[in-house]
């Protein structure tokens, strides 16, 4: 009986997150990220912050104000809206300031070995895991 | 005047102090002998004295003025308000070094203050804490001495680096430098705890000092990124920069250290990993440092760069080349008798998040440096910027969220897969029909699926866990402030865990801002007249006017804008952007109004001939979630370390453990 009346009490606490949940779900309505900014508006504000300034020390045009980074935004909008796709524009860039317009290389050539690295470096991190504490021997419960 | 010669021959002093506080503390331990013990003592903190008073010997040369010290005439000027003062010191490299050797002084003092002379283990961290301050001091009062002479005195000083006057940098670089300089003492206390095979006693300590450098690691970084988003004027608090990658590796390391000391303390495992923690995240502080200081890296934080970096690297690699020495040599006692019994533990998962967490140290480290290597080997320049970072080390952040909404809950040593399932069948499957409502009313990406179902998975387990307290106090029939006190009091007889999870809970917060406005920051530029009305979203702006003031050392552009959102008026709020010639800088400040949880933010990046300005307007919600979660992350970790300074009775740091 005491034990009935306590799992009771326990499944209250559901009522008491569930509350709290469908708040949230109310609060969550207010947000709707497509309907005002159009396709091509989206893509420039991605491709913005992927051309670095190539004056500033370590901003992308996205942060910087200067009035080259502003240019290069008017350039990107143009030929956004122009119809270039996105990587037509990048390699536009590259072609005339080089590699060095990227904020972040691409997957190939010289860029081609810093985005290896993290699965190297997680490849490395599970072998830790597993052969350094090698002796996990998982205990199987009989129910 | 005579603060120059003064703080020289402090600085220079209090060196020779430390020196030979070192030299009688070798002396000391050889021959086992307490006067040189003492001595070194007592000379450790006359050090201490000599080299704040040569700290006050700088300041007071700010404040008179006092160009005839190069750094003053640098960093300062006549124009400049007193309260400064405070910036300016620590603005350029030499007085950052002062201040970096300062605040490890104070920080050796601290850790010295009430502990025995015999205490051999003290004795043997002090060495190493020793060894630091001399390199800093050394350096600073051989290589980049703040007091300096200026050849000739100029009438009036170079003044400040405007991006400076904002009152975060009160706070952020200080509690950044400190952060930085006091891993140093966690990773010292463990060095000396090993050599004195003392590592157990010691392990509360070792705690303690680990989780204040978190908890000040913590604050300088909750403090940059606000800064950041403030004063920038770009938006964003977090741009994946070098200096700022340099200051989270070492949080990182320290993040994965707090969390596998408690497996040392509770289950007598890890001893080896630990020390393998300490000193990585030493050797990542000193990363940070020479990142600072080298300029090997271009980043914004170019302030305090100068030649020195490459004394940090020396001192660097030598520390951890000595580091990976100590460690052969004392491998076997470090060796623990247990081992991790089953996957689905605590001390697993643990495990699991400080390998993780290393991962992503790591590969912030590789993505930072990653331009040097093609630098030198292919002579050409690419950098790497948040694209990089944000696709690979988000998924792992995310995967450790997972692990955090699951590791509090379980129990140590092991647990059945079934009766796992079981408990938690409920809150999984809970929250994924949340999770999936939610995202589909916003139209989201799969990407917010994923981060709000692992967001309530882990807030359902939080609040089951807020009402196992208060239907523990409300069982007693108290009064209710009696119950109030009640749960107090459970929280403070296990402090450590209900600290933990507070911090667990304040993370939690940050993690949906960070998620708010990465998933849901709406951003757009706007071409305004003056008087001209646009529309964003739900609100609606007017820009009024634009007033400039020109002042001795800069001109000031204020743009007035008149703000509604749903049709009510809200007030007319501004954003500036200052011109300062001398340095060829601008600094903007945006104009950020908070309506509950999101921020509508506005900055102006161009300004015309005819008044016609460029606005970059971005609405984030949610944002303010991250700078309040970090308090709640600090406040945890507080909670966690008390009570402070406890009776040495016995190593008893968990009275009791849930369930």
């Amino acid at each position: 009986m005491k034990k009935q009346l306590k799992s009771i009490n326990y499944y209250r606490s559901y009522y008491l997150i569930g509350s709290l949940v469908l708040c949230m779900t109310m609060l969550s309505c207010f947000y709707d990220k497509q309907s005002d900014l159009t396709h091509n508006e989206i893509r420039y504000l991605e491709l913005e912050t992927k051309i670095k300034c190539p004056i500033c020390p370590a901003e992308t045009i996205a942060e910087s104000n200067t009035k080259i980074s502003q240019d290069l935004k008017d350039f990107i909008k143009n030929k956004i809206n122009d119809g270039w796709t996105d990587e037509q524009i990048k390699s536009f860039l590259v072609s005339k300031y080089g590699i060095e317009i990227l904020a972040t290389p691409d997957k190939k050539g010289i860029g081609l070995f810093l985005w290896i690295i993290p699965i190297i470096i997680l490849i490395i991190a599970s072998l830790t895991y597993f052969i350094l504490y090698s002796n996990i021997r998982v205990k199987r419960r009989i129910i | 005047m005579i603060y120059g010669p003064l703080g020289d021959i402090l600085i220079k002093l209090s060196l020779g102090a430390y020196i030979y506080s070192l030299m009688s503390l070798f002396l000391g331990i050889k021959f086992k002998d307490f006067k040189f013990l003492l001595s070194s003592r007592f000379a450790a903190n006359i050090g201490f004295v000599l080299i704040l008073i040569s700290t006050i010997t700088l300041v007071l040369g700010f404040v008179n003025h006092d160009y005839s010290i190069q750094y003053v005439a640098d960093h300062s000027s006549d124009a400049m308000p007193k309260i400064y003062t405070w910036i300016a010191f620590y603005s350029g490299n030499e007085g950052s070094l002062l201040f970096i050797s300062t605040s490890l002084s104070v920080l050796l003092y601290i850790f010295l203050k009430n502990k025995n002379l015999d205490d051999m283990t003290i004795n043997y961290s002090k060495i190493f804490i020793l060894f630091f301050l001399i390199f800093l001091l050394g350096t600073t009062a051989i290589l980049a001495n703040p007091f300096n002479e200026s050849m000739y005195i100029p009438d009036d000083g170079q003044g400040i680096n405007p991006l400076l006057l904002h009152f975060g940098m009160f706070i952020h670089p200080p509690v950044q430098m400190i952060g930085l300089t006091a891993v140093s003492i966690p990773f010292s206390l463990s060095l000396g705890s090993v050599i004195n095979n003392d590592s157990d006693n010691k392990l509360s300590l070792l705690r303690k000092w680990s989780i204040s450098t978190w908890m000040i690691l913590t604050a300088g970084l909750a403090l940059g990124s606000w800064w950041a988003y403030t004063i920038l004027g770009w938006g964003g608090y977090w741009a994946w920069d070098p200096v700022e990658n340099s200051s989270l590796m070492p949080w990182l390391i320290m993040t994965a250290l707090i969390h596998s000391i408690i497996v040392q303390n509770k289950r007598n495992m890890f001893k080896g990993w630990n020390l393998f923690l300490v000193v990585f995240a030493f050797f990542m502080a000193q990363m940070g440092m020479f990142i600072n200081r080298g300029g090997a890296v271009p980043s914004v934080h170019s302030f305090a760069s100068s030649s020195l970096g490459w004394t940090f690297l020396i001192f660097m690699t030598i520390s951890s080349f000595l580091s990976i020495i100590f460690f052969m040599f004392n491998y076997s006692k470090l060796n623990s008798p247990k081992k991790v019994t089953s996957v689905l533990s605590r001390e697993s998962f643990i495990l699991i998040q400080n390998v993780l967490f290393l991962s992503v140290a790591l590969i912030t480290l590789m993505g930072t440096i990653y331009p040097v290597f093609t630098q030198s080997i292919e002579n050409q320049q690419i950098y790497v910027g948040r694209e990089f970072y944000d696709k690979v080390n988000g998924p792992i952040l995310l995967i450790l969220m997972v692990i955090l909404s699951i590791a509090p809950f379980i129990p140590w040593k092991n647990t059945g897969f079934k009766s796992f399932i079981k408990k938690k069948i409920i809150f999984i499957l809970i929250s994924l029909i949340i999770a999936i409502i939610n995202s589909w009313l916003i139209q989201g990406h799969y990407w917010i699926t994923i981060t709000l179902f692992i967001f309530y998975f882990a807030t359902f387990q939080f609040l089951n866990e807020v009402y196992r307290i208060i239907s523990v106090s409300k069982s007693k029939k108290f009064k209710y402030m009696n119950r109030i006190k009640i749960a107090f009091k459970m929280i403070f007889s296990n402090s450590s865990r209900y600290g933990g999870l507070i911090s667990h809970t304040g993370i939690l917060l940050v993690m949906l801002g960070i998620a708010g406005t990465s998933f849901m920051g709406l951003e757009k530029d706007f071409a305004l007249q003056p008087g001209e009305t646009a529309v964003f979203k739900n609100y609606k702006f007017k820009y009024v006017e634009s007033i400039v003031t020109t002042k001795s050392d800069h001109t000031n552009y204020e743009a007035m804008m008149e703000i509604n959102k749903n049709g009510k008026f809200l007030g007319t709020y501004s954003t500036s952007k200052s011109y300062y010639p001398r340095f060829d800088m601008n600094s903007t400040k945006a104009g950020i109004i908070e309506f509950g949880l999101e921020d509508f933010y506005f900055s102006q990046s161009i300004l015309s001939e005819d008044n016609s300005a460029v606005f970059e307007v971005k609405i984030n919600p949610l944002v303010s979630l991250i700078w309040y979660g970090s308090i709640v992350v600090i406040l945890g970790a507080f909670t966690s370390i008390l009570p402070l300074f406890e009776r040495s009775r016995k190593n008893k740091l968990y009275l009791r453990n849930e369930e």
